[in-house]
Order: structure tokens, then C-alpha cells, then sequence
């Protein structure tokens, strides 16, 4: 069985909580700074007036004059669910961050470990936030553990289908376009997908509808891929002056930087992977993550991937943080001990090169490089250098 | 610093790519290619797939003004020749 935890609207929630204004009031995301001007999620009693996600900001304004608008904040989101995250680790599972506001684990371990499916779900609920409306399901695939979580049950395996076929057919992870023609053919539950002949859904929608089509019968052969375990280390600077401009936001980075490597080289361990937090001055945040190509705990390498993306930041900052896994193997980006044959092979042509060289006197390899590759004359836009090995 | 047709590009280490060279070209009154004579033999135009005009660098004072002929010589070989405004023709190699 594979259990999920669920909190629908989490984005909003977790907003709403840092914004203090309460949850029945009209309330909408609003659109963060250099966004689009769209509204995302409401609360339930802005949904009852009219507004929807994906709404201009002037329209559902006009729709609901009493519209409260409350700033995104992605880092508190990330903060809130890094927290569940750890909890329901704390319980043993092995657990997959579904989304924003989603988690999802194996039962099977844990259900002996805890004397039953419901006492595990009781304790994995005890993990989540009160107050944020914070539901359990079980079933034996993935996708029908999501639909049984929205409504708070348990499906065993001889029940998906049944339990499955009244849902709206919305609800299945199909392209915006597949959803068109499903719904132009007149399929508004997945019971009814599911009815189809699997040789017309493959025809019709491809694989990805064959996989929908899987899905809806329970019959998806899809599995839970849990987390890596991380070993964060934070480190963060606060700004009594917001800072706007970027070279000092750089320096600010380069010295963060150079800590969280010093904090990673201290347990022998490299970075694997950085997330670049900011607080902004008008009450929001921003977050961005970068996975390192390999390792390392070269502060001037973590910096060439990190600070190109200081420019998205699109408001002045108070606060600037970064959160490293610091997980990597020891010894990151040291020098191998046994020479890769691709080193020989180079040695051997560019010792070629320099003989040829001498004898004739020249450049006699060259290379094509772009000198003006967007020119109309055929003859500006290449040319040939010398191929220095 | 501006260069002529053919010379090599930029410093002396740089070599041109595709550089234009003089070519004896047979066209007709209006202009369009029937026959290009290379390496002293005469080969007929089969088809002209495309031409265009280009006037490019005239802030400069080596202003460029091409017509431009894609074309395939017989027996199927394709070509890039150009007609410059003093009538000179030259095929990019």
C-alpha cells in the first residue's frame, strides 16, 4: 500500500499563515514581483464569488471587490514542507515529496513496525500542520493513493476500479490537450476512460494516454521514488538596508558561499546541491535551487552556477540565504589517481601536432570558429585558427 | 579595418572560410546566369535555386552591393556566385 499526506492549497495556506489574515475572508495569491499580473490560488469563499486561478488581477478584482491579495511565499512553502518531510522520515518512510503540499510513502515496512495501516496513518497525520485541512489516504498505486488522500480514505486493491470511476476524468494526467478531446468526445469520469479499449486510448492519445488509461483501471505499474537523504547546512545574511543592486547581492552570495563550504569541507564532505533563498522587502520571498553537475566544495565553482541566477530576483532584498546539501563524497574534485585514457590519447595528439609543426613551419590543423555567424557575407561569418591541443 | 574579397580574415593566424574568388561568368542581358567558366572549362548554369540582393556595411567605405545567385553548374554541382555593382562576378569557394 503506499499511504499519501495531502494539504490542498498548501501554497495558500502557508501564505495566509505569514500574511495573518484569516482563511474564510476572499483571498487569492497574487502575482510575485516581474510576474505576469494573474492571480493564483483562492480560498474557498473567493471561489464562491467568481474567481478563479489564472484570473487577470483587474478582473477578479472587479469579480470580487472585497479580493484580498496575499504575496507568494516560496520559501516559507519550502521551509513548511522540508519540516513534514522530516517528520514522516521520522517515522521510518522512505518519502517522496509529491508536490507542493503532497508526500507519499511506502506502507509495507512500516505497517507491522506500528500494528496496522491505521495506527501508521494516525501517527503520519499527527506529523502534519493543525489547522491546514490535512488528509491521509492509502492505496496500492500511486495515482489512486493521491485520489483516496483528497478524500480522506482507504482503497485496497479489488476497490480501485470502483472507487475510481466516478471521479472526473480532469483529474488524470493527460496533456491540456488530451483533456479537450476527451472531453469533446463526451468522458467526463475516469470509470468511463477506463472502459475504453486500450488499443483506441493508444491510438487516440498515445502513451501518455495509455499510461492514464493504466492508471484509471489501478493496473499503473508506478512506484514511489523516495528522497535522497540530504545533510543540509544553512548559512544567511540579513540586510537592515534592502539591497537592490546586484554586485552587492554577488559579494553578499560569495562570502555565503564561501562558508557553506568551509562548514561542508569541516565534516570532509562536498556539495551536491544549493538552494538560493531571498527575503523581500515587501514582505515576499524567492527561491531558486541549482544542481551541481558533480560535487564540489570549490567555493569559485558553486559561485559560477549560483550567481547568474541573482538576477531573477526581482525585488530588493533583507534577507539572503543558501541552504547546501552538503552530502557529496569526500574529497570532491581532487585530481584521480589513475590517468583516464582519454589524457593519453590527448598527450599523444598534441605531441603529433608540435611535430608537424616543426617540420613544415605552419599551422597545418585549424579549427572552424564563429567570427560573425549572424553576417549576411558568406565569407565574415567562419574562419580557420590554428588548433592549439 | 576593412578587407577585400579573398583576403585572409583578421590577423595573420586567422584564415578565411568560404572566400570569395574572381570568376569569368557568360550572363544575359538582364543579368542572370547561363554559364560559369572555372579552371578553364565552360560549365552551363542548370538551374538558379535562388537569388537575392544584398547591400550591407554602406556606413563603411567599403559599402557591399551583391546580387546573389544559388545555382547548380552541369553536372549537378552547386554554387554560390555573386555579381558585384561594377559587374565583376565572384564564386564563394
Amino acid at each position: 500500500m503506499i499511504v499519501t499526506a495531502l494539504i490542498p492549497l498548501f501554497p495558500l495556506r502557508i501564505a495566509v499563515l505569514e500574511a495573518r489574515v484569516a482563511w474564510d475572508d476572499p483571498i487569492a495569491l497574487g502575482p510575485a514581483p516581474g510576474d505576469m499580473q494573474v492571480i493564483g490560488a483562492c480560498t474557498p469563499s473567493a471561489w464562491d464569488d467568481g474567481v478563479r486561478p489564472g484570473l487577470r488581477v483587474g478582473e477578479a478584482l472587479a469579480r470580487c471587490p472585497g479580493l484580498d491579495l496575499v504575496v507568494p511565499h516560496p520559501d516559507a512553502v519550502h521551509t513548511a514542507a522540508e519540516r513534514v518531510t522530516g517528520r514522516l522520515e521520522g517515522l521510518g518512510a522512505a518519502v517522496e515529496p509529491h508536490e507542493e503540499g503532497a508526500w507519499m510513502f511506502g506502507a509495507d515496512g512500516l505497517v507491522r513496525l506500528y500494528g496496522g495501516l491505521d495506527t501508521l496513518m494516525r501517527r503520519a497525520r499527527a506529523a502534519l500542520p493543525v489547522g491546514c485541512d490535512g488528509r491521509m489516504g492509502a492505496a496500492p498505486t500511486p495515482f489512486a493513493s493521491r485520489q483516496a488522500a483528497h478524500a480522506g480514505t482507504v482503497v485496497h486493491r479489488e476497490e480501485v476500479a470502483a472507487f475510481l470511476a466516478p471521479l472526473p476524468a480532469s483529474r488524470l494526467p493527460l496533456a491540456p490537450r488530451a483533456h479537450g478531446l476527451l472531453s469533446s468526445l463526451g468522458l467526463r469520469t475516469i470509470g468511463q476512460v477506463a472502459a475504453l479499449p486500450r488499443a483506441s486510448v493508444l491510438d487516440r492519445l498515445g502513451r501518455g494516454g495509455e499510461r492514464a488509461w493504466l492508471m484509471a483501471r489501478g493496473e499503473d505499474d508506478e512506484r514511489v521514488r523516495p528522497r535522497m537523504p540530504c545533510e543540509p547546512v544553512e548559512e544567511h545574511m540579513d540586510f537592515p538596508d534592502p539591497i537592490g543592486v546586484l554586485p552587492s547581492l554577488e559579494a553578499a552570495t560569495r562570502i555565503l558561499i564561501t562558508r557553506i563550504c568551509d562548514r561542508a569541507m569541516s565534516r570532509g564532505r562536498s556539495v551536491r546541491a544549493v538552494m538560493l533563498r531571498a527575503h523581500t522587502w515587501d514582505g515576499g520571498s524567492w527561491t531558486d535551487s541549482v544542481a551541481l553537475r558533480e560535487a564540489t566544495a570549490d567555493p569559485v565553482r558553486i559561485g559560477l552556477a549560483c550567481l547568474p541566477r541573482l538576477a531573477r530576483i526581482g525585488a530588493p532584498v533583507t534577507r539572503l540565504a543558501i541552504e547546501a546539501d552538503a552530502g557529496g563524497p569526500p574529497g570532491a574534485g581532487q585530481m584521480s589517481l589513475v590517468e583516464r585514457p582519454d589524457d593519453e590519447r590527448r598527450r599523444r595528439a598534441a605531441t603529433a601536432l608540435e611535430q608537424v609543426r616543426a617540420a613544415k613551419g605552419q599551422p597545418q590543423v585549424m579549427r572552424l570558429v564563429e567570427v560573425e555567424p549572424w553576417s549576411r557575407l558568406p565569407e565574415r561569418r567562419w574562419a580557420l585558427a590554428p588548433y592549439e591541443a | 579595418m576593412e578587407q577585400a574579397p579573398g583576403a585572409p580574415m583578421g590577423t595573420r593566424t586567422l584564415r578565411g572560410v568560404a572566400t570569395p574568388e574572381p570568376v569569368r561568368v557568360v550572363a544575359s542581358p538582364g543579368g542572370a546566369p547561363h554559364a560559369v567558366i572555372t579552371g578553364g572549362r565552360r560549365r552551363l548554369v542548370v538551374a538558379v535555386r535562388d537569388a537575392w540582393r544584398v547591400q550591407d556595411r554602406w556606413w563603411t567605405d567599403t559599402p557591399v552591393d551583391r546580387s546573389y545567385f544559388d545555382i547548380v553548374l552541369e553536372p549537378g554541382r552547386p554554387a554560390l556566385i555573386y555579381r558585384e555593382s561594377s559587374g565583376a562576378w565572384f564564386i564563394h569557394g
